[in-house]
């Protein structure tokens, strides 16, 4: 592993503030949300996704390289979790951190009882949809938009834990 | 000459140069312009601490400056808001940074320890290593040397390293061309002359020992001590004077150009250039890469 992970915990929304920011300033074409959206976020509201959801961060010396979540926000199949928000750092690419990221989120699944780890990859997220292939992960075929407002092209992939 | 024999006169010439550096009879070495609030960092030099710290900077982080010298770039750590420790195997280069950082107003703590072994007691304190241009012809032992920084380092820590090109190195000058410097690591390499590489002219004469480490080399090194390498960035032009050149090109920079280029419209255009600087900015790995063992 190249650099520690670590599991967010209450009072580090300054973290996952500055990391997911980052992310969606660096890849705007990845996720289902925009810097501006969230960039208007209170501290209470980045608390609240820190309690919401399992966040957990690459960090080097000086600070989140890469972050992901593990969720259960959409899913009513008690056996089924989410994995979310995974970005990486574009100097770390093709380094495992990613790698490392989502072994975090399937282990924290695993351990609340999930057998299905699933997300949704944009279509521009190219080298995102091929690291899911590569890591195990299979297209179910599912596709949606985004939301009305931005008419992005969504595909679901599962990785059976 | 090799061993004890080799630090012995590598240290008493740059216990020369530390006390002729940075009085105004060189050209690199402008302590007016440092003293003044300037930096005499190069571009490469800023770029790789940008690149190293993702942007966060250096404000609280401790940093070692490796090979410092009289420590001018120390001073420019500092004031980067660094808490700043610098290492010479030279007394009075560490002597000359201290009165320096008294008179830029700045605090750095300067250990005297060769590179390749520091004391235990740096052992994993640091964010961030720094070392720049001109210090890995004075090691022997490149992994002795990766091995050093890996173990200062924290986890997640990283190296910069700026560092001439081991093309460039090669050539004693371009006009006549002569190479007379290895590429790959070859053993110890005596050299005699005068003056010095910031001021050709200068009153001092030398005998040094000087180790070739290709760039092959030093990744390699690097792997080995559990540093992986984030950015290689190979520079085919600088901001100051190698040593092979009568001077800069039109935008100031200096470049190695060998040969001629192409003729195209009856036009003789110039030969493409060469590398003349590395960086190399890499992260030490939370667990380290087993070293290979020795046969």
């Amino acid at each position: 592993m190249i650099v520690p992970i670590g599991r967010l915990v209450r009072g580090d929304w300054e973290t996952l503030r500055a990391v997911r920011l980052e992310a969606l300033a660096d890849a705007p074409y990845a996720f289902g949300s925009t810097h501006a959206e969230e960039a208007t976020l209170d501290d209470a509201a980045w608390e609240l996704r820190i309690t919401e959801q399992a966040w957990f961060v690459a960090l080097d010396a000086f600070g989140p390289i890469g972050v992901a979540s593990g969720g259960q926000l959409r899913d009513p199949d008690p056996g089924v979790r989410t994995l979310r928000s995974m970005w990486v750092h574009e100097s770390f690419r093709g380094r495992s951190v990613a790698e490392a990221l989502l072994g975090e989120v399937a282990a924290w699944a695993r351990g609340d009882g999930a057998v299905t780890l699933t997300l949704w990859a944009t279509r521009d997220a190219a080298r995102a949809r091929a690291f899911y292939a590569k890591a195990g992960f299979i297209a179910t075929g599912e596709v949606r938009e985004m939301d009305p407002a931005r008419p992005v092209e969504m595909a679901r992939y599962e990785l059976t834990l | 000459m090799e061993g004890n024999d080799a630090r012995r006169a590598n240290l008493d010439h740059w216990e020369a140069l530390a006390n002729y550096h940075g009085h105004g009879d060189d050209a690199y070495y402008d302590l007016d312009l440092l003293r003044s609030g300037g930096t005499l960092m190069g571009v490469e030099e800023l770029a790789a601490i940008e690149l190293a710290t993702h942007g966060v900077g250096l404000a609280g982080r401790f940093v070692l400056h490796l090979q410092c010298h009289i420590g001018c770039d120390s001073i420019s750590l500092a004031r980067m808001g660094a808490n700043v420790t610098s290492v010479d195997f030279s007394k009075s280069a560490l002597d000359r940074l201290d009165v320096l950082a008294a008179e830029c107003g700045v605090s750095v703590t300067t250990i005297e320890a060769d590179a390749t072994a520091l004391p235990a007691t740096l052992d994993g304190r640091f964010d961030l290593v720094y070392a720049s241009v001109g210090v890995l012809c004075w090691i022997e032992d490149i992994d002795a040397w990766m091995g050093c920084v890996a173990r200062v380092l924290r986890p997640g820590g990283s190296l910069v390293l700026v560092e001439l090109h081991p093309v460039v190195t090669m050539f004693e000058s371009v006009e006549p061309l002569v190479a007379d410097f290895p590429y790959c690591f070859d053993g110890p390499r005596t050299y005699s002359g005068t003056g010095t590489y910031a001021n050709r002219d200068a009153d001092i004469a030398w005998t040094t020992v000087q180790y070739a480490h290709s760039l092959g080399e030093v990744v390699t090194a690097a792997y080995r001590a559990g540093i992986v390498c984030t950015h290689l960035i190979e520079h085919t032009s600088g901001s100051f004077n190698t040593g092979q050149f009568d001077g800069p090109e039109d935008d100031d920079r200096y470049r190695l150009r060998l040969g001629v280029g192409a003729e195209r419209d009856g036009v003789r255009e110039p030969a493409c250039p060469l590398p003349v600087l590395f960086t190399l900015v890499g992260v030490s790995a939370a667990a380290a890469v087993p070293p290979p063992t020795s046969a």
